[in-house]
Protein backbone atom coordinates (compact mmCIF):
# COMPACT_ATOMS: atom_id res chain seq x y z
CA UNK A 1 0.00 0.00 0.00
CA UNK A 2 1.21 3.68 -0.75
CA UNK A 3 2.03 6.07 1.98
CA UNK A 4 5.28 4.97 3.66
CA UNK A 5 8.25 5.00 0.26
CA UNK A 6 7.39 8.08 -0.57
CA UNK A 7 8.37 9.04 -4.40
CA UNK A 8 9.41 5.22 -5.09
CA UNK A 9 5.80 4.61 -6.77
CA UNK A 10 6.39 7.25 -8.85
CA UNK A 11 9.19 5.61 -10.26
CA UNK A 12 7.29 3.06 -10.83
CA UNK A 13 4.59 4.61 -12.89
CA UNK A 14 7.96 6.45 -14.87
CA UNK A 15 8.91 3.02 -15.43
CA UNK A 16 5.83 1.77 -16.45
CA UNK A 17 5.59 4.87 -19.02
CA UNK A 18 8.67 4.47 -20.49
CA UNK A 19 8.27 1.02 -20.91
CA UNK A 20 5.46 1.78 -23.16
CA UNK A 21 7.17 4.38 -25.50
CA UNK A 22 10.52 2.15 -25.77
CA UNK A 23 7.94 -0.58 -27.18
CA UNK A 24 6.53 1.38 -29.34
CA UNK A 25 9.77 2.28 -30.65
CA UNK A 26 11.33 -0.79 -31.27
CA UNK A 27 8.35 -2.79 -31.72
CA UNK A 28 4.71 -1.67 -32.47
CA UNK A 29 5.71 1.46 -34.94
CA UNK A 30 6.47 -1.34 -37.25
CA UNK A 31 3.15 -3.27 -37.27
CA UNK A 32 0.70 -1.75 -39.69
CA UNK A 33 -2.17 -2.00 -37.74
CA UNK A 34 -0.31 1.05 -35.03
CA UNK A 35 -0.72 2.87 -37.83
CA UNK A 36 -3.80 4.03 -38.21
CA UNK A 37 -5.84 5.91 -36.00
CA UNK A 38 -7.88 3.53 -34.62
CA UNK A 39 -4.89 0.96 -33.39
CA UNK A 40 -2.96 4.17 -31.66
CA UNK A 41 -5.77 5.10 -29.88
CA UNK A 42 -6.32 1.84 -28.41
CA UNK A 43 -2.43 1.00 -28.30
CA UNK A 44 -2.26 4.06 -25.69
CA UNK A 45 -6.12 4.08 -24.45
CA UNK A 46 -5.69 -0.25 -22.66
CA UNK A 47 -2.58 0.41 -21.17
CA UNK A 48 -4.02 3.69 -19.50
CA UNK A 49 -7.02 1.59 -18.50
CA UNK A 50 -5.00 -1.26 -17.01
CA UNK A 51 -3.02 0.75 -15.29
CA UNK A 52 -5.46 2.65 -12.92
CA UNK A 53 -7.89 -0.29 -12.87
CA UNK A 54 -4.32 -2.45 -11.07
CA UNK A 55 -3.50 0.49 -8.96
CA UNK A 56 -7.02 0.49 -7.75
CA UNK A 57 -7.44 -3.30 -6.80
CA UNK A 58 -4.34 -2.81 -5.35
CA UNK A 59 -5.14 0.15 -3.35
CA UNK A 60 -8.29 -2.09 -2.46
CA UNK A 61 -11.50 0.46 -2.41
CA UNK A 62 -12.22 2.50 -1.21
CA UNK A 63 -8.40 3.63 -1.26
CA UNK A 64 -7.00 5.84 1.62
CA UNK A 65 -6.16 9.49 0.88
CA UNK A 66 -2.57 8.16 -0.42
CA UNK A 67 -3.97 5.80 -2.75
CA UNK A 68 -6.54 7.79 -4.06
CA UNK A 69 -3.45 10.02 -4.80
CA UNK A 70 -1.52 7.73 -6.15
CA UNK A 71 -4.57 6.31 -8.69
CA UNK A 72 -5.88 10.11 -9.59
CA UNK A 73 -1.61 10.76 -10.49
CA UNK A 74 -0.77 8.00 -11.63
CA UNK A 75 -3.96 8.39 -14.61
CA UNK A 76 -3.26 11.97 -14.96
CA UNK A 77 0.55 10.79 -15.89
CA UNK A 78 -0.71 8.43 -18.29
CA UNK A 79 -2.71 10.82 -19.48
CA UNK A 80 -0.16 13.73 -20.43
CA UNK A 81 1.74 10.95 -21.65
CA UNK A 82 -0.61 9.80 -23.75
CA UNK A 83 -2.13 13.31 -25.47
CA UNK A 84 1.37 14.61 -25.77
CA UNK A 85 2.27 11.68 -28.25
CA UNK A 86 -1.45 11.76 -30.02
CA UNK A 87 -1.43 14.90 -30.28
CA UNK A 88 2.21 15.13 -32.23
CA UNK A 89 0.96 11.65 -34.35
CA UNK A 90 -2.28 12.99 -35.41
CA UNK A 91 -0.42 16.53 -36.56
CA UNK A 92 2.20 15.10 -38.44
CA UNK A 93 -0.08 12.82 -40.28
CA UNK A 94 -2.51 15.23 -41.63
CA UNK A 95 -1.80 18.66 -39.90
CA UNK A 96 -3.11 21.09 -42.54
CA UNK A 97 -1.43 24.40 -41.86
CA UNK A 98 1.89 22.10 -41.39
CA UNK A 99 1.18 20.91 -44.97
CA UNK A 100 0.90 24.21 -46.39
CA UNK A 101 4.00 25.11 -44.77
CA UNK A 102 5.74 22.63 -46.01
CA UNK A 103 4.58 23.62 -49.32
CA UNK A 104 6.22 26.89 -48.99
CA UNK A 105 9.67 25.76 -47.75
CA UNK A 106 9.71 23.17 -50.55
CA UNK A 107 9.08 25.86 -53.43
CA UNK A 108 11.11 28.79 -51.32
CA UNK A 109 8.52 31.42 -52.16
CA UNK A 110 5.22 30.95 -53.31
CA UNK A 111 1.88 33.31 -53.88
CA UNK A 112 -0.56 33.06 -51.97
CA UNK A 113 -2.96 32.17 -55.23
CA UNK A 114 -0.60 29.44 -56.36
CA UNK A 115 -0.83 27.46 -52.77
CA UNK A 116 -4.75 27.74 -53.19
CA UNK A 117 -4.63 26.36 -56.46
CA UNK A 118 -2.67 23.30 -55.17
CA UNK A 119 -4.38 22.61 -51.99
CA UNK A 120 -8.00 23.63 -52.97
CA UNK A 121 -8.55 20.06 -53.91
CA UNK A 122 -6.96 18.94 -50.17
CA UNK A 123 -9.56 21.05 -48.57
CA UNK A 124 -12.40 19.66 -50.60
CA UNK A 125 -11.24 16.09 -49.37
CA UNK A 126 -10.67 16.86 -45.73
CA UNK A 127 -14.53 18.45 -45.67
CA UNK A 128 -15.39 14.88 -46.88
CA UNK A 129 -13.11 12.81 -44.70
CA UNK A 130 -14.35 14.86 -41.66
CA UNK A 131 -17.93 14.53 -42.14
CA UNK A 132 -17.26 11.11 -43.29
CA UNK A 133 -15.96 10.61 -39.90
CA UNK A 134 -18.41 12.42 -37.82
CA UNK A 135 -20.86 10.10 -39.56
CA UNK A 136 -18.80 7.29 -38.76
CA UNK A 137 -18.71 7.88 -35.05
CA UNK A 138 -22.51 8.72 -35.31
CA UNK A 139 -22.36 12.38 -33.92
CA UNK A 140 -23.90 13.30 -37.27
CA UNK A 141 -26.60 11.30 -39.44
CA UNK A 142 -28.06 12.08 -42.43
CA UNK A 143 -32.17 12.76 -42.44
CA UNK A 144 -32.84 12.91 -46.39
CA UNK A 145 -30.81 15.19 -48.09
CA UNK A 146 -29.47 17.25 -45.01
CA UNK A 147 -27.37 16.19 -42.21
CA UNK A 148 -28.12 16.52 -38.59
CA UNK A 149 -26.49 15.70 -34.76
CA UNK A 150 -27.51 13.09 -32.74
CA UNK A 151 -27.71 13.21 -29.28
CA UNK A 152 -24.30 12.52 -28.83
CA UNK A 153 -23.25 14.90 -31.17
CA UNK A 154 -25.61 17.88 -30.05
CA UNK A 155 -23.76 17.43 -26.60
CA UNK A 156 -20.45 17.18 -27.83
CA UNK A 157 -21.18 20.15 -30.13
CA UNK A 158 -22.50 22.32 -27.29
CA UNK A 159 -19.20 21.64 -25.27
CA UNK A 160 -17.30 23.06 -28.56
CA UNK A 161 -19.79 26.13 -28.19
CA UNK A 162 -19.12 26.82 -24.31
CA UNK A 163 -14.89 26.49 -25.27
CA UNK A 164 -15.32 28.58 -28.22
CA UNK A 165 -17.21 31.27 -25.59
CA UNK A 166 -15.15 31.23 -23.07
CA UNK A 167 -11.74 31.53 -25.01
CA UNK A 168 -13.69 33.95 -27.06
CA UNK A 169 -13.25 32.05 -30.20
CA UNK A 170 -15.84 33.09 -33.00
CA UNK A 171 -18.56 30.45 -32.91
CA UNK A 172 -21.17 29.91 -35.19
CA UNK A 173 -24.01 32.04 -33.96
CA UNK B 1 -8.17 15.75 -0.46
CA UNK B 2 -6.35 18.99 -0.66
CA UNK B 3 -4.28 18.36 -3.05
CA UNK B 4 -7.38 17.20 -5.30
CA UNK B 5 -9.08 19.93 -4.22
CA UNK B 6 -6.46 22.70 -4.96
CA UNK B 7 -5.38 21.13 -8.46
CA UNK B 8 -8.87 21.75 -9.54
CA UNK B 9 -9.55 24.63 -7.96
CA UNK B 10 -6.26 25.98 -9.52
CA UNK B 11 -7.20 24.70 -13.10
CA UNK B 12 -10.55 26.78 -12.86
CA UNK B 13 -8.89 29.82 -11.50
CA UNK B 14 -6.70 29.61 -14.53
CA UNK B 15 -9.39 29.07 -17.14
CA UNK B 16 -11.47 32.04 -15.47
CA UNK B 17 -8.04 34.09 -15.71
CA UNK B 18 -7.39 33.12 -19.45
CA UNK B 19 -10.75 35.13 -19.92
CA UNK B 20 -10.05 37.82 -18.03
CA UNK B 21 -6.86 38.21 -20.36
CA UNK B 22 -8.63 37.43 -23.20
CA UNK B 23 -11.20 40.28 -22.52
CA UNK B 24 -9.56 42.82 -20.51
CA UNK B 25 -5.54 42.84 -20.86
CA UNK B 26 -5.45 42.75 -25.02
CA UNK B 27 -3.76 39.03 -25.34
CA UNK B 28 -5.11 37.83 -28.54
CA UNK B 29 -4.42 34.19 -28.90
CA UNK B 30 -6.64 31.89 -26.58
CA UNK B 31 -3.70 29.68 -25.65
CA UNK B 32 -1.15 32.21 -25.17
CA UNK B 33 -3.66 33.66 -22.86
CA UNK B 34 -4.47 30.30 -21.40
CA UNK B 35 0.09 29.37 -20.51
CA UNK B 36 0.51 33.67 -19.66
CA UNK B 37 -1.36 32.59 -16.32
CA UNK B 38 -1.14 28.79 -16.52
CA UNK B 39 1.97 28.87 -15.67
CA UNK B 40 2.14 31.51 -12.49
CA UNK B 41 -0.78 29.63 -11.48
CA UNK B 42 0.78 26.28 -11.49
CA UNK B 43 4.19 27.26 -9.97
CA UNK B 44 2.00 28.82 -6.82
CA UNK B 45 0.07 25.32 -6.76
CA UNK B 46 3.31 23.50 -6.74
CA UNK B 47 5.10 25.87 -3.68
CA UNK B 48 1.55 25.61 -1.74
CA UNK B 49 1.46 21.77 -2.06
CA UNK B 50 4.82 21.23 -0.99
CA UNK B 51 4.56 23.65 2.02
CA UNK B 52 1.67 21.56 3.08
CA UNK B 53 1.21 17.72 2.01
CA UNK B 54 3.79 14.92 1.86
CA UNK B 55 5.60 14.53 -1.40
CA UNK B 56 3.37 11.66 -2.62
CA UNK B 57 0.02 13.84 -2.26
CA UNK B 58 1.88 17.18 -3.98
CA UNK B 59 3.00 15.16 -7.00
CA UNK B 60 -0.52 13.90 -7.54
CA UNK B 61 -1.91 17.65 -7.24
CA UNK B 62 0.68 19.16 -9.85
CA UNK B 63 -0.05 15.98 -12.27
CA UNK B 64 -3.59 16.71 -12.33
CA UNK B 65 -3.13 19.86 -12.57
CA UNK B 66 -0.67 19.37 -15.31
CA UNK B 67 -3.03 17.09 -17.39
CA UNK B 68 -5.95 19.14 -17.03
CA UNK B 69 -3.99 22.45 -18.87
CA UNK B 70 -2.58 19.96 -21.60
CA UNK B 71 -5.94 18.66 -22.10
CA UNK B 72 -7.97 22.47 -21.73
CA UNK B 73 -5.18 23.62 -24.43
CA UNK B 74 -6.06 20.36 -27.10
CA UNK B 75 -9.77 21.10 -26.55
CA UNK B 76 -8.55 24.89 -27.48
CA UNK B 77 -6.80 24.01 -30.94
CA UNK B 78 -9.74 21.45 -31.63
CA UNK B 79 -12.01 24.36 -30.89
CA UNK B 80 -10.45 26.44 -33.25
CA UNK B 81 -8.74 24.83 -35.60
CA UNK B 82 -10.55 21.46 -36.36
CA UNK B 83 -12.56 21.06 -39.48
CA UNK B 84 -15.22 18.82 -38.00
CA UNK B 85 -15.19 21.03 -34.69
CA UNK B 86 -16.77 23.64 -36.59
CA UNK B 87 -18.62 21.51 -39.04
CA UNK B 88 -20.59 20.67 -35.67
CA UNK B 89 -20.84 23.78 -34.24
CA UNK B 90 -22.91 24.92 -37.58
CA UNK B 91 -24.71 21.98 -37.63
CA UNK B 92 -25.82 22.70 -33.64
CA UNK B 93 -27.99 25.66 -35.02
CA UNK B 94 -29.71 23.37 -37.27
CA UNK B 95 -29.71 20.55 -39.96
CA UNK B 96 -27.61 21.77 -43.32
CA UNK B 97 -27.26 20.08 -47.17
CA UNK B 98 -24.26 19.51 -48.51
CA UNK B 99 -24.37 22.42 -50.59
CA UNK B 100 -24.89 24.54 -47.53
CA UNK B 101 -21.54 22.47 -46.02
CA UNK B 102 -19.89 23.27 -48.85
CA UNK B 103 -21.15 26.97 -49.09
CA UNK B 104 -19.93 27.50 -45.55
CA UNK B 105 -16.51 26.00 -45.67
CA UNK B 106 -15.23 27.21 -48.89
CA UNK B 107 -12.18 25.27 -50.27
CA UNK B 108 -10.39 28.26 -51.00
CA UNK B 109 -11.65 30.08 -47.98
CA UNK B 110 -9.99 26.97 -45.82
CA UNK B 111 -6.74 27.82 -47.18
CA UNK B 112 -6.82 31.32 -47.15
CA UNK B 113 -7.35 31.20 -43.59
CA UNK B 114 -4.78 28.54 -42.65
CA UNK B 115 -1.67 31.06 -44.81
CA UNK B 116 -3.43 33.82 -42.52
CA UNK B 117 -2.97 31.90 -39.46
CA UNK B 118 0.71 31.34 -40.85
CA UNK B 119 1.56 34.61 -41.27
CA UNK B 120 -0.22 35.73 -37.54
CA UNK B 121 1.73 33.56 -36.18
CA UNK B 122 5.55 34.14 -37.58
CA UNK B 123 6.15 30.45 -39.43
CA UNK B 124 5.52 32.34 -42.78
CA UNK B 125 6.30 35.68 -44.09
CA UNK B 126 4.64 37.67 -46.58
CA UNK B 127 6.86 39.57 -49.59
CA UNK B 128 4.96 41.59 -51.73
CA UNK B 129 2.78 39.04 -53.12
CA UNK B 130 4.57 35.94 -52.43
CA UNK B 131 4.87 33.97 -49.18
CA UNK B 132 8.62 32.44 -47.45
CA UNK B 133 8.79 30.72 -44.30
CA UNK B 134 10.66 32.85 -41.46
CA UNK B 135 13.37 30.64 -39.66
CA UNK B 136 11.03 29.16 -37.47
CA UNK B 137 8.90 27.72 -40.12
CA UNK B 138 11.41 25.99 -41.48
CA UNK B 139 12.38 24.28 -38.27
CA UNK B 140 9.11 23.64 -37.44
CA UNK B 141 9.00 21.72 -41.28
CA UNK B 142 12.25 20.08 -40.36
CA UNK B 143 10.69 19.04 -36.86
CA UNK B 144 7.67 17.94 -38.53
CA UNK B 145 8.94 15.35 -40.98
CA UNK B 146 11.27 14.18 -38.53
CA UNK B 147 7.92 13.11 -36.37
CA UNK B 148 6.38 11.68 -39.75
CA UNK B 149 9.35 9.47 -40.29
CA UNK B 150 9.65 8.36 -36.71
CA UNK B 151 5.38 8.27 -36.69
CA UNK B 152 5.97 6.01 -40.26
CA UNK B 153 3.57 8.46 -42.03
CA UNK B 154 3.70 8.27 -45.39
Amino acid sequence: MPGKRQGMYWIVVGAYIVTHFLLYVVVFRRVRYFGTERGIFLFHLVPAATLTLSLTVWCGWPPTQDGLALIVGAAAAHGIYSLSFLESWALSEGGYSLRALTEIVRRGSVTASELERHFVELSAQKKMVRMGTLLNLQLVRAEGDRFELTFIGRLVANILALIAKLARFRAPS
Amino acid sequence: MTWLVGAIAAFVAAVLAQGFALRFLGVRHGIVAFVLVGVPIGLILVVSLLLELSLDRSISGVLLYAFLCEFWMFMLSVTFSSVAAKMMMHLRLRPMSLVEINQLFDNRAMIQSRIAWLADVGAAIRHDDHLVASGGGQRLVKLFEAFRSFFGHS
